[in-house]
């Protein structure tokens, strides 16, 4: 594929992780309180949080294979061009906000 | 949906006519273009007629939501007001909101893309005309029966919001929730209709050369919108097919006492009602983007990066919709990942802000009227983004909620976000509409008495909530300290009133007594400029070849080259109405759409659409259904026009050019309409299996008293069926292509549809009674879901038959079989899903 | 503007957010008045450079667009917005109701169809009237009856809907003894505007009198 059939799967693909990982996550938390799973420990940390971590980095190691393919599509010769450079930018931007929206899953108290 | 065309195959030619002057050219084009007058009016498909009619209607529904605003004022006023009791107060509010988001705020915008839109692309119309027609006229008729009720005093009144149970049956037993159910939903069928067409239109029928990354900014931006609105709706169309069965049938989908929950309706509302903000302001924001460089005279700075801030802002957008929900209880740290959100989708819109700045700041702006309103814009639309953040804060939330601050809040965001830029547009945009130029001096002052009035309305507000306003209350007492921010409210209501009324008197002025205007008064970057003024019936008289962002910049004397027939398709032939579709991403020419005629097809299939609603609204169910079956007739009817009997070969499109039609293209645009509808399509499917699953864990009363009872060779025959319908549809296609005959396997396809009804038939019995739990209702539901789908591919498979037995089908011509093909397909998955859904989760509940 | 003056005069009143009571109120206020702050700047920047750029217009002309548009545009929000979130998160950390907090007095609120009525969690209920002692947190268990309404008493803390088939719970702390005024905020039909209540903070002692139980030891 070059960079302007690749583009529809690009310019999408960083949203969806992000998309899958918020539903995820709302999913993940309104379950476990539902279940319970913040009462039963595992180790240091309830079942809730290991889960809503779980689903976080998981996401998060999807972008890895992601950023990997878009480096290989590399970056074609017009600079000025939407198909070269809003895959980067929209994949950058879906990974920071992946980043942002898993954080209270990390720190928050999970069913209160 | 059938392939938009009409044509006359027995006169088809190789080539068109031998080139004439431009003048008979004109004359040739309009004769073949232009909406019939005196009655034919009612048969208008052209997308510059629909769109005016759209954007005047909306600007009619306005001005009925401006009255319903102005008697909120009136009773808000003074403390203990007697001007209007509870009752009549509940039904005012109610339609304020529901009339000015659904009859105005959404047709208006479409009414704008479907008016610019063609011009800008450099095409002659949008790719499904009628389609156009028919979300019109459900507009005007589910708007009319809303209306009406008003007028008769049975308008809606549990909110435009309408939770349950307030609006459930036992709380709202009177007709006016089902109204607000079945007017709302049926003016619903023009903006998912809308929504597929203006993709179809941005994706594939542009100017020749015109990649996606030269497309005009306002394309982004409304390609962006219709996609929103395509995933946006289904959610809240679900919601109201579930609580009008709860209504009608009492299916306890929001009844806590029966495993239901009243907060499944708020989630599917939201999950509609906050997309739905970003759907109102992101095509004004593309007007903003369109009309900044130009009155700036300085390209738009940062192109690449509004793109991918507006794909950003389209997914973010959808991960808000809890922030209206707060304060139902959800646990905080669920409200901290939709707090989070709404934060992170502020950047978009704070990257395009500085980036219009910027652009002014690198240009030389004329401080024209259309610039004053956006000054204006700026002012109203920042204010209401920082309070949008201030509610977004959890904590600050919980006070503010409910209260005036954020009756205030949205006002800014939506009168700055979309009326301000819609009346920037308007000025911008008045030559082009009317041919005329525009003068300035009542313009000035309407913005002046907007501007003012709309901050004196609503600036103080943020304080009358922040002193403890609840909503939607009909009084209040004076001790409270709310009199004369109330009072200072309603005086700045009335003015910007004023201001309305005087653009309402300055456009009709302009229209009537303004001097002609030339070709292009702004100097304009984009092709919606290099037509004559007013637009001409067919847009262009010839189509051009684009190569740059910014066509008319380069080459300022490109309309008259148009119009001199120096484009593509710089003929009348067959008495067609032909435009160029593209190869989606690169712009590459790729099929001549020959594009259908002025016809009532639409107007009487909306009656009949018209005839289903209002026979659910008295519960005359026959006749609903009889109503039903005369609109899918009709709608099959709308393809009688269309197809050819033989194949025509590739065609001249002038310029040397040589291209099929879309006829025989391998993806005709109705082929695409028809992904994107299965899109929200599958949406609404994701929202209902999105409500089981949310009432098994967080509703009371679950697991269910009873689940399935058998029912296993039922599910495996329906299973079955829609499995080798969708093979036969794939063989079909296949063997079509192959200039074999597809009739055996279309047979096929017939039969699997029918096992596959049947297999639905045979689980009726084994789900559990709808009426007295929730997974009886959604079970039901679920399965009638998958019926209709089957029963319409059952529907698609005879008519590719009979298609094919009328000799429309070839080895080129494939396109009937092709659009069965996919609806088959999601018939199989959707059925999958379904069985898969209801057998799992019954052994769940079992196990 | 003529609104700051009078904004700052006018906060006062029996229902005002502005004139909070008690810590959760507070703490609510305080975010209020960084965010109007904040908001403030943040406008008049906005208002300043279009200034500039329709009164002065060569002065910003040489901004390229990298500035405008990764440096205001992205960078901009992002810092600030990050930031506000934190303050945000963690103000709520501290106002919810965590059913593991010691030393607190559990009382439920059932709405309905236009009243509001209170009382212990097992005994009876009294209508428009929710005594509870000054100076201890308690928890109210808010639920309806029949359509949705809401809880709110604006000079103690937010407010938490009562939604028929929930029990939702929200902590509330009147540090000293008086009376609080409550509405319903969310639309429940024609008695909406007229579901008035009051919260009475009285001296510990008077407790017992009030027949509240207490809550987990």
């Amino acid at each position: 594929m070059n960079a302007q059939t690749s583009f529809p799967v690009f310019v999408t693909a960083g949203f969806l992780i992000w998309s899958s990982a918020f539903v995820m996550l709302y999913a993940a938390a309104s379950a476990g309180c539902a279940f319970g799973w913040q009462m039963e420990m595992v180790g240091p940390l309830s079942l809730q949080r290991l889960v809503l971590l779980g689903v976080w980095s998981v996401h998060l190691a999807a972008f890895v294979p992601l950023g990997l393919a878009l480096r290989r599509r590399g970056s074609p010769g017009d600079r000025r061009s939407v198909f070269a450079d809003a895959p980067f930018w929209i994949t950058g931007a879906a990974f920071a906000a992946t980043v942002f929206i898993g954080v209270p899953g990390a720190v928050l108290t999970a069913c209160a | 949906m059938s392939a938009p065309s009409d044509t006359h195959p027995a006169r088809t030619a190789g080539d068109p006519a031998p080139p004439t002057s431009p003048v008979a050219l004109h004359k040739a084009l309009d004769a073949i273009w232009r909406t019939p007058p005196g009655w034919g009016r009612l048969s208008a498909v052209n997308h510059t007629v629909v769109g005016r009619r759209f954007m005047l209607t909306a600007f009619a529904f306005f001005t009925i939501g401006g009255l319903l605003a102005m008697l909120i004022r009136a009773q808000l006023a003074t403390p203990h007001s007697a001007f209007v009791g509870p009752a009549l107060y509940n039904q005012i509010f109610t339609m304020h909101g529901t009339v000015m988001m659904f009859l105005f705020a959404i047709p208006m915008l479409e009414g704008w893309a479907m008016y610019l839109l063609p011009k800008m692309l450099g095409s002659r119309d949008m790719a499904f005309p009628r389609l156009s027609a028919y979300g019109y006229w459900c507009y005007l008729f589910g708007g009319s029966i809303l209306i009406v009720a008003l007028a008769v005093g049975a308008a809606p009144d549990a909110g435009w919001f309408m939770y349950t149970p307030l609006s459930s049956r036992p709380y709202s037993p009177g007709i006016n929730a089902d109204v607000w159910l079945i007017g709302v939903t049926f003016v619903e069928i023009s903006a998912i209709s809308a929504a597929v067409e203006i993709i179809v239109t941005i994706l594939k029928l542009r100017a020749p050369g015109m990649s996606l990354d030269r497309m005009p900014i306002f394309a982004w931006y409304m390609l962006i919108t219709a996609l929103m609105m395509l995933f946006g709706f289904p959610p809240l169309i679900l919601g109201s097919i579930l609580l009008e069965l709860e209504r009608a049938f009492d299916w306890p989908f929001f009844d806590p006492t029966r495993g239901g929950d009243p907060l499944l309706w708020q989630h599917l509302f939201w999950l509609f009602g906050h997309p739905e903000v970003y759907i109102i302001f992101v095509p004004a924001a593309g007007l903003v983007s369109t009309m900044i460089p130009v009155l700036a005279r300085h390209p738009l700075i940062g192109y690449t990066a509004i793109v991918a801030s507006l794909v950003a802002l389209a997914f973010l957008s959808f991960g808000l919709w809890v922030h209206h929900m707060f304060t139902v209880g959800i646990p905080h740290m669920a409200l901290a990942f939709f707090s989070a959100a709404s934060m992170l989708v502020a950047i978009p819109t704070g990257i395009q802000i500085f980036a219009w700045i910027g652009t002014l700041a690198m240009g030389r702006p004329r401080l024209h009227l259309p610039m004053l309103y956006l000054l204006g814009f700026f002012f109203v639309f920042v204010t209401g983004g920082l309070t949008g953040v201030m509610v977004a804060v959890v904590p600050f939330d919980w006070q503010a909620h409910d209260t005036h601050f954020v009756v205030a809040h949205l006002h800014y965001v939506l009168i700055g976000g979309f009326v301000f830029p819609m009346l920037a547009a308007a000025y911008y945009y008045l030559p082009l509409v009317t041919g005329r130029q525009t003068v300035y001096g009542l313009g000035k002052a309407a913005f002046w008495l907007i501007f003012l009035g709309m901050n004196a309305t609503f600036f103080l507000m943020h304080l009358t909530g922040l002193k403890g306003m609840p909503r939607r209350v009909h009084t209040y007492l004076d001790a409270v300290g709310w009199t004369e921010l109330n009072l200072v409210s309603s005086i700045g209501g009335f003015v910007m009133t004023m201001g309305f009324a005087l653009f309402v008197v300055d456009v009709a002025l302009q229209r009537r007594y303004g001097a002609r205007t030339r070709r292009d008064p702004w100097q304009a970057e984009t092709l919606e400029w290099a037509i004559p003024l007013p637009p001409t019936s067919y847009a262009f008289l010839s189509i051009p070849h684009v190569d740059g962002r910014a066509p008319l910049t380069d080459a300022p004397q490109l309309g008259a080259k148009l119009a001199a027939g120096e484009g593509y398709l710089a003929h009348a032939r067959n008495g067609w109405q032909e435009t160029i579709a593209v190869e989606a991403l690169s712009g590459r020419p790729e099929q001549i759409v020959v594009l259908p005629r002025p016809t009532l097809l639409p107007l009487v299939s909306a009656l009949a659409t018209g005839v289903f609603f209002v026979s659910v609204l008295f519960k005359v169910y026959l006749l609903a259904l009889a109503g039903l079956a005369i609109t899918v007739c009709l709608l099959l009817a709308w393809t009688r026009a269309g197809g050819a009997r033989s194949d025509i070969g590739p065609l001249s499109a002038g310029r040397g050019l040589l291209l099929p039609t879309h006829l025989e293209a391998a993806r005709p645009p109705s082929w695409w309409g028809m992904v994107f509808l299965l899109l929200a399509d599958g949406t609404m499917l994701a929202s209902l299996l999105f409500g089981l699953f949310f009432l098994a864990v967080i509703a009371s009363g679950w697991p269910p008293p009873a689940g399935l009872d058998g029912g296993v060779a039922a599910g495996a025959a329906l299973a079955a069926g829609a499995f080798l319908a969708a093979l036969a549809g794939r063989g079909a296609l296949a063997r079509a292509r192959r200039g074999a005959s597809p009739s055996l396997l279309l047979a096929g396809a017939a039969a699997g549809g029918v096992v596959a009804l049947g297999g639905v038939a045979g689980l009726v019995p084994a789900l559990p009674d709808p009426t007295t739990h929730a997974f009886g209702a959604v079970s039901t539901a679920l399965l009638a879901y998958v019926g209709v789908h089957a029963a319409i591919g059952l529907l698609l498979a005879v008519y590719g038959l009979v298609r094919v037995r009328r000799g429309f089908v070839s080895a080129r011509r494939t396109s009937d079989l092709s659009i069965g093909s996919l609806w088959h397909d999601y018939v199989a998955g959707a059925a999958a899903i379904a069985l898969a859904t209801l057998f799992g989760l019954e052994g769940m509940l079992a196990g | 503007m003529a609104g700051a003056g009078l904004l700052l005069a006018g906060c006062g009143g029996p229902l005002s957010t502005l004139d909070p009571a008690g810590p959760s109120a507070a703490s609510i206020a305080r975010i209020w008045w960084v965010m109007l702050a904040g908001a403030a700047v943040i406008l008049a920047f906005v208002l300043v450079l279009l200034a500039v750029v329709f009164l002065s217009p060569d002065r910003l002309r040489g901004v390229p667009g990298r500035v405008w548009i990764v440096g205001l545009g992205l960078a901009f929000p992002l810092v600030t917005l990050t930031a506000l979130v934190t303050y945000a998160l963690l103000t709520g950390e501290r106002l919810i109701a965590d059913p593991a907090e010691r030393d607190v007095v559990t009382v439920r609120a059932v709405a309905r169809q236009w009243e509001w009525r209170f009382g212990p969690p097992d005994g009876p209920l009294t209508a428009g009237r929710l005594v509870i002692p000054a100076g201890r947190p308690v928890h109210v268990a808010v639920t309806s009856e029949d359509v949705i309404h809401s809880f709110w008493v604006p000079r103690l803390a937010g407010k938490m809907d009562a939604i028929p088939g929930h029990v939702n719970v929200i902590r509330i702390v009147a540090p000293a003894p008086g009376v609080y005024h409550g509405a319903c905020a969310e639309f429940c039909g024609l008695g909406h505007a007229a579901m008035p209540f009051v919260v009475e903070a009285v001296d510990p002692a008077g407790l017992n009198a009030a027949g509240l139980t207490e809550a987990r030891p």
